[in-house]
């Protein structure tokens, strides 16, 4: 016993460590994740201005993944969230192999996918929230699973409290919930006592005794209620906290500053080819395509012999559920942070589904082997086709060595900020919180955070040292506040007195002269 | 006065109580192997009704003898029947009078000349005259003149065995020291630093709070996850033969219950137990006379022997249990409540599972719930109570293996250890709670089993509040007696055990007396920050509200209240959430939205709770009776 869990221990150390490393190599090759940066920068503001933790908290999206990832931020000089996926889904995986190993030899064959399924290890040394959408959507299906199997209001019970922590993430995935709805309704069928036989002949039964339909009904409503209750009570928990403390303002709000891409979605979007577009049209059916590569492994789950009616019926949920949340909106919902949720229904089909018995010819039973081998292939090309930066980018330079003019535009105004010394910025936080995070403790900013900002871009030579302005070529330009209120003040004749410090062909690094 | 003129079994029994040949048969054979006398069996054993008896001796024209109990005295010849006492009571004779020539006893069965003989032989001297009596008034002679010595070690057995564990003393004088300087402390610092002294007793406060409420949340969730699980299958039941099933014993501890005791018959009789094997104790406090006539006046046959407890304070549960002890001869045990309604084939499956788990298990806990939850609002949010306590909460305490608090019935020993253990405290008024930790803290342990027992509900809010307001006052003498030489009980229990100690004990009561304090102080706080004050009651837009916000928050600034208000709204949402959960494990889904009121149950809680403490202070050991037979409703296999 003491045995195992030493190797248990030892092998999340390990597959951890390994994680890390990666992370290390990929962004020494010139991988960056804007979405790193957006943390490290709120942890930022949290420490070095009088600004309340709650009211950080209200403006980080996802709130949850800021909190978990503080501790981390002060541990090591790697940025904090980099650190805490390694470790999530070092434990995943971790977890997965050990049952992988004790598990039958289908099970043994997806350890393959494990370690080289490219959706898994870029969720581990990606810096991004896509590790804990993996681990939340992996064990929100396995609950699912698990409960279809139990009935047990244990697992009902750890449903509701990670939905709970969903919402805490971000509020619309409480829609989840609507895909548990009717997997509940259907597994109740199999819950009545003494009546047996297929589904068609319980759901008669049931219907049929008065008796039978009230329970049936009463237990399908008590579950649903119990699932949804944390989430709805932890919202209504947040509301009474937000209305004693700041009236009808803070619940209904969102700042400029409270996500990565807040200015616009299309900033994460690869812009490079014409394929973006051809994804991203109203007609095109191309988009599928992404979604089928991705959610190769759940897909495939569906053709395993040995899956429950239930399991079977739980997928076909999920893909409906996905391919109605892309049709809303490619533009935000094509990426792996809503697609993983087919990664984890078929990792959760997978280990915890109940298993029935084989119904394949034994000449068709290798089919299950190859499932692990086709999905990293199919994964392997989303990569190489995905329309996100983010993601293209890490099939890049996991291939080639490559440098980038983001990332190069940040390294060298870093380097002039901290030439010139200390001071006071004046920025567009909701851009350069990628800059600002860097800068050394002598400097200080005012961001959409700051009450001084309206003020600052009206008069910025009283309140900052320096600007940071995006150019005409930046893919944000048109957003950046303090760009714009520059060129109102040059038209209103009230010049500011500046020199350029820095400048390429993305952003301008200016000095106010006083 | 009747000089021992003869009489016989056919005229007394067959003639006037209308026994068959065949049952006086059956009795004689038992009698045999019991080694009871023949009319213990016929009124014991479900054959004969003490109203039959009485009707069959006014028949043959008998005078029944009355007893003065408070003249009785004890004969000169008294070791003996103190040594001989069971053989006494087994035969149901009384030797009212003796020297060293005459002889003469009261006795119950004038027919039964071979138990006449069989005390003749241990006095030593033949029987002059006897008089007859109701078996009832000569067992209670008996007990009342020559149960003292039984009754002392009833009362201060675990006082003599072991001083620290006996609630007779409330406070230890290291207690009160301790307690004293804590207080005085706290008042000087409050004297010097009266905002840090008052946001630190709020963040404590609000922090035991939610510690307590999280772990039984924690316990809840850990125990429904054996929700679905069986201890033991039909299989391991079914391979239990009635010839290698023990003697039981169940001790059922009854005052002023007139009202139920005819329940009680019928709800024994169901019992999947062989009759023969049982040996069940009807504990009657000697100056309960209602119980007592109510049983004398019984029309339908019993199956339980009566043992009248001689009079002695405190008046409790425990300690009748004690006395009963001493009268037990089942190789396992157990207490239930007058009203209870057992799984008929609890006794078998507690025998299967002893058999099965290792001999450390010396008390298996059944679960308890309610058999009229539908009955009011109150009986509803009780039963929430319990199902979540019992199916949910103990479970979770079992697989964590830290010590249980036993509930007051259906907790089953084997009975050796009961002994070891010294029994209960007869001082302590939720004795099964302290006699849990004990077992723990001298290494045995203690298991649930997933069969249940059904209860009456308390339906009546006074009848709640007092019953409640015990069961609070006897957790904090648990919590004093235990926490005298904490340390010594750290070494005892373990970690794990000290830690579940603090807070499923001590959090219990504490959560309770906060709850009001917290409620009362937040419920000011965003009452005033409504403003409402100014209108309602200046009727303008004066800033009172704000002037009495602005004084409150230099005590307490904005950041502790959002923790109190997250604190408190966790804690009562997670309170009725594990109410939530408990309607699942008995499918009682009706009683779900009830849950929601669970808020207002508290507050009945802490009205106890303050009852509790007043009470701890005034009259520790003042044994609060719960009436029983106010419901209207009926289990459905118990009509």
């Amino acid at each position: 016993m003491k045995k195992d869990k030493l190797s248990y221990i030892l092998g999340f150390l390990l597959i951890s460590s390994a994680y890390l490393l990666l992370s290390y190599w990929i962004q020494l090759r010139g991988f960056y994740n804007l979405e790193s940066y957006f943390f490290e920068y709120k942890t930022q503001v949290i420490t070095r201005f009088d600004s309340e933790f709650l009211r950080t908290f209200y403006f980080t999206q996802p709130g949850f993944l800021f909190i978990i990832s503080l501790p981390f931020t002060y541990l090591w000089k790697i940025q904090g969230i980099y650190i805490l996926n390694a470790f999530l889904i070092g434990g995943l995986t971790n977890h997965l192999f050990f049952k992988s190993i004790k598990g039958n030899p289908i099970h043994k064959s997806f350890l393959v996918y494990l370690f080289f399924s490219p959706v898994i290890v870029y969720s581990a040394t990606s810096g991004g929230s896509l590790a804990i959408y993996l681990i939340f959507y992996f064990l929100y299906f396995s609950l699912i699973m698990k409960y279809a199997n139990s009935l047990s209001v244990f697992h009902l019970t750890l449903l509701s409290l990670l939905v709970g922590m969903h919402v805490l993430m971000n509020g619309p995935f409480v829609k989840l919930i609507l895909i548990a709805i009717p997997i509940f309704f259907f597994s109740g069928f199999y819950k009545a006592k003494g009546i047996s036989g297929n589904f068609f002949n319980r759901a008669s039964a049931i219907f049929r005794n008065a008796s039978q339909r009230r329970k049936f009904f009463s237990e399908f409503f008590a579950s649903v209620l119990i699932l949804t209750f944390i989430p709805c009570v932890g919202y209504l928990i947040f509301l009474i906290i937000n209305k004693v403390f700041a009236g009808d303002y803070h619940f209904s709000e969102r700042s400029l500053g409270d996500s990565w891409q807040s200015y616009s979605s299309l900033l994460h979007l690869t812009s490079e080819t014409p394929y973006i577009w051809e994804v991203l049209s109203g007609s095109s059916i191309f988009y599928l395509i992404s979604i089928i590569l991705i959610g190769s492994v759940a897909v495939l789950q569906l053709f395993k012999y040995d899956n429950s009616v239930s399991t079977r019926i739980a997928i076909g949920i999920i893909l409906l559920f996905v391919l109605s949340e892309v049709l809303t909106s490619k533009i935000t919902n094509l990426n792996l942070t809503l697609l993983s949720m087919l990664t984890g229904t078929g990792l959760a089909s997978l280990y915890f589904s109940e298993s029935t018995k084989s119904s394949l010819k034994s000449s068709a039973k290798f089919i299950p082997f190859l499932i692990p081998f086709l999905a990293i292939f199919f994964e392997y090309n989303y990569f190489e086709n995905s329309i996100v930066k983010a993601e293209r980018l890490y099939f890049d330079v996991s291939h080639n060595a490559a440098k980038n003019r983001i990332a190069e535009s940040l390294n060298q105004s870093i380097a002039v900020f901290n030439h010139n010394g200390g001071g006071h910025v004046l920025a567009d936080d909701a851009i350069f919180y990628p800059e600002l995070s860097q800068l050394s403790s002598e400097f200080t900013w005012n961001g959409h955070f700051s009450p001084q900002f309206i003020s600052a871009l009206q008069q910025p030579e009283l309140y900052a040292d320096y600007l940071i302005v995006t150019k005409e070529a930046h893919p944000l330009h048109l957003y950046d506040f303090v760009a714009t209120a520059l060129k109102r003040l040059e038209s209103f004749n009230a010049k500011v007195d500046y020199q350029v410090l820095y400048e390429d062909e993305l952003i301008q690094i200016l000095s106010i002269k006083k | 006065m009747i000089a021992r003129k003869e009489y016989f079994r056919k005229s007394l029994f067959q003639e006037g109580a209308h026994l068959q040949q065949s049952e006086i048969e059956q009795i004689e054979k038992l009698g045999k192997s019991l080694n009871k006398s023949f009319l213990q069996i016929a009124l014991n054993y479900g054959y004969m009704s003490r109203r039959a008896w009485r009707k069959a001796l006014e028949k043959e024209k008998i005078p029944l003898y009355n007893f003065e109990y408070e003249k009785l005295v004890q004969i000169p010849k008294k070791e003996i029947i103190k040594t001989n006492l069971h053989a006494f009571l087994e035969s149901l004779i009384f030797p009212i009078n003796q020297t060293d020539d005459y002889l003469e006893v009261i006795l119950s069965d004038p027919s039964d000349s071979i138990n006449i003989n069989s005390i003749e032989e241990l006095l030593g001297q033949k029987v002059d005259k006897f008089q007859v009596a109701e078996d009832l008034d000569v067992l209670k002679a008996l007990h009342v003149t020559y149960g003292l010595d039984h009754l002392d070690k009833a009362v201060f057995g675990i006082y003599d065995q072991d001083r620290d564990s006996c609630a007779i003393e409330t406070f230890t004088r290291s207690q009160i020291v301790f307690i004293g300087g804590v207080l005085i402390l706290t008042l000087l610092l409050f004297f010097f630093f009266p905002i840090g002294v008052a946001i630190g007793l709020n963040l404590l406060l609000n922090a035991v709070l939610f510690f307590s409420i999280g772990f039984k949340f924690l316990l809840t969730l850990y125990g429904s996850k054996m929700e679905t699980g069986r201890k033991i299958n039909k299989s391991e039941l079914d391979a239990v033969t009635n010839e290698e099933l023990p003697f039981y014993t169940i001790l059922l501890p009854v005052f002023k219950e007139s009202e139920v005791i005819h329940k009680l018959v019928w709800n024994l009789k169901n019992l999947d137990y062989p009759l023969e094997k049982l040996d069940i104790k009807l504990l009657i406090e000697s100056d309960d006379t209602m119980t007592y006539n109510a049983i004398k006046d019984m029309n339908f046959p019993c199956i339980f022997e009566p043992v009248i407890i001689p009079y002695a304070q405190p008046q409790t549960k425990p300690k009748a249990c004690n006395y009963g002890l001493y009268f037990s001869k089942g190789k396992y045990l157990t207490i239930y409540d007058a009203e209870d309604i057992p799984d008929n084939n609890q006794l078998k499956l507690v025998y299967a599972l002893f058999k099965k788990i290792p001999e450390e298990y010396v008390v298996i806990q059944c679960a308890l719930n309610y058999f009229n939850k539908k009955e009011n609002l109150l009986t509803r949010l009780f039963t929430l109570e319990y199902s979540y306590w019992f199916d949910y909460m103990l479970p979770g305490l079992d697989n964590l293996d830290v010590p249980i608090p036993l509930g007051g019935t259906s907790n089953h020993f084997r009975f050796d250890k009961l002994m070891e253990l010294g029994g209960w405290d007869g001082f302590n008024v939720t004795e099964d709670a302290d006699l849990g930790l004990r077992a723990y803290a001298k290494s045995y342990k203690v298991t649930v089993l997933d069969s249940t027992t059904y209860e009456e509900a308390n339906n009546d809010f006074f009848n709640w509040i007092r019953q409640r307001s015990r069961w609070i006052k006897g957790y904090m003498q648990t919590y004093l007696v235990h926490m005298r030489a904490p340390i010594k009980l750290y070494n005892k229990i373990g970690l794990k055990g000290f830690l579940g100690f603090q807070f499923f004990i001590g959090g219990t009561f504490f959560t309770f007396l906060v709850y009001p304090i917290l409620l009362s102080f937040l419920f000011t706080v965003v009452f005033l920050k409504t403003e409402l004050i100014d209108y309602l009651i200046f009727w303008n837009d004066l800033t009172v509200s704000q002037d009495l916000l602005n004084g409150i928050k230099i005590f307490f600034p904005d950041w502790l209240l959002i923790i109190s208000i997250f604190n408190f709204s966790i804690g009562n949402l997670m309170m009725i959430y594990v109410n939530m959960i408990a309607v699942f494990r008995r499918k009682s889904y009706s009683l779900i939205l009830f849950a929601l009121l669970n808020p207002l149950y508290w507050l009945m809680h802490s009205i106890s709770a303050y009852k509790g403490l007043i009470q701890l202070i005034t009259k520790p050991f003042y044994w609060e009776k719960t009436n029983h037979g106010l419901t209207k409703s009926v289990k459905n296999s118990s009509v």
